[in-house]
């Protein structure tokens, strides 16, 4: 390959595209959680918890209720992306300036069962949308984050089952309808209303 | 001007990176094959359950009826870092097993999700 000569115009231009470089940059960050559920069409009207489990494997997801129980089983796939632009050495280098949006694709399958471990009910949510986006124009650093996805990357509540005794107070009192004592929610359910208003978090 | 260039050059070096990591948290469950054999629907007991397994993730009432849920979660992660283009890629899959005992105790059905490790 022949080289090259780096006269100084040449120079120049590649000086100036490291500066260009140096003063944008993108993030990407993709998660993905789970499995797809391939075998739901498989369910029958009526079928067993053990035709269910043979069919599905075993729940991601496990509750109690008054008739019965619920399984569910989930996959979810999260991309969030960040492009970031400072305008230093045009004399406006105080400031940075953040665009970044989010998208999730999930699965969700709720199975009831009642005590008799028959499938009483079904619900299946397929998901593809926007999370959620953002601009901001900050001084100096990029220090708050235009989009937050880390509300639905959280670990399975079964890790925290032991632990849960030890939070605070007003978590505590809320044992009942913790999702860590058998309770049952989505990912990304907020907090501040439904059965977790009274831990005031 | 060359001295200069050369400097950012390295300088682009310095900074870039790579990263790879894996996080691991519950109860491992990579005993599927030894015990489809000794697990009996009808049979087993609980107290064998727990004997073998040991403590469970979550143990959930249902009624009368109990289960033991049985969570091992492993995340995978590949990150690029070339200041200008960054990325992650994380992977998390769930190995699961979850028993359910009727009222005396006794299993009544049982399943398991284990997925086999990637090796790269």
């Amino acid at each position: 390959m022949p080289m090259i000569p780096l006269n100084r115009p040449r120079l120049n231009a590649l000086a100036s595209l490291l500066i260009l470089l140096s003063l944008c940059g993108c993030t990407i960050n993709q998660y993905q959680m789970g499995q797809p559920i391939a075998q739901r069409s498989g369910i029958s009207h009526s079928p067993t918890l053990t035709e269910v489990l043979t069919l599905l494997g075993a729940p991601v997801r496990l509750a109690a209720t008054r008739s019965g129980y619920v399984l569910a089983w989930e996959h979810w796939q999260i991309r969030e992306d960040d492009i970031g632009l400072s305008l230093r050495g045009t004399g406006a280098d105080f400031l940075n300036f953040d665009w970044g949006q989010a998208r999730v694709q999930g699965e969700f399958l709720l199975l009831t069962f009642d005590l008799d471990d028959r499938l009483s009910g079904q619900s299946f949510h397929q998901l593809d949308s926007k999370l959620g986006g953002g601009q901001s124009v900050q001084p100096l650093f990029s220090l708050v984050p235009v989009v937050d996805v880390s509300d639905l990357l959280n670990e399975l509540p079964q890790h925290t089952w032991g632990a849960m005794s030890l939070d605070s107070l007003p978590q505590t009192l809320n044992h009942l309808q913790r999702i860590e004592n058998g309770q049952l929610e989505q990912r990304g359910t907020p907090t501040g209303t439904g059965q977790r208003s009274l831990e005031m978090l | 001007m060359s001295i200069r260039v050369c400097s950012l050059m390295a300088l682009f070096t310095l900074l870039t990176g790579c990263a790879q990591y894996s996080n691991n948290r519950g109860v491992e469950v990579g005993w599927q094959s030894e015990w489809d054999a000794q697990l009996v629907k009808g049979q087993t007991q609980r107290s064998e359950v727990l004997a073998k397994l040991g403590p469970p993730s979550q143990m959930v009432a249902l009624g009368d009826k109990s289960a033991l849920y049985y969570l091992f979660e492993k995340a995978k992660g590949e990150a690029l870092i070339l200041v200008f283009y960054n990325k992650l890629d994380v992977n998390t899959q769930y190995d699961r097993a979850v028993f359910f005992f009727d009222e005396n105790d006794t299993l009544t059905d049982y399943s398991t999700v284990i997925y086999a490790d990637d090796p790269s």
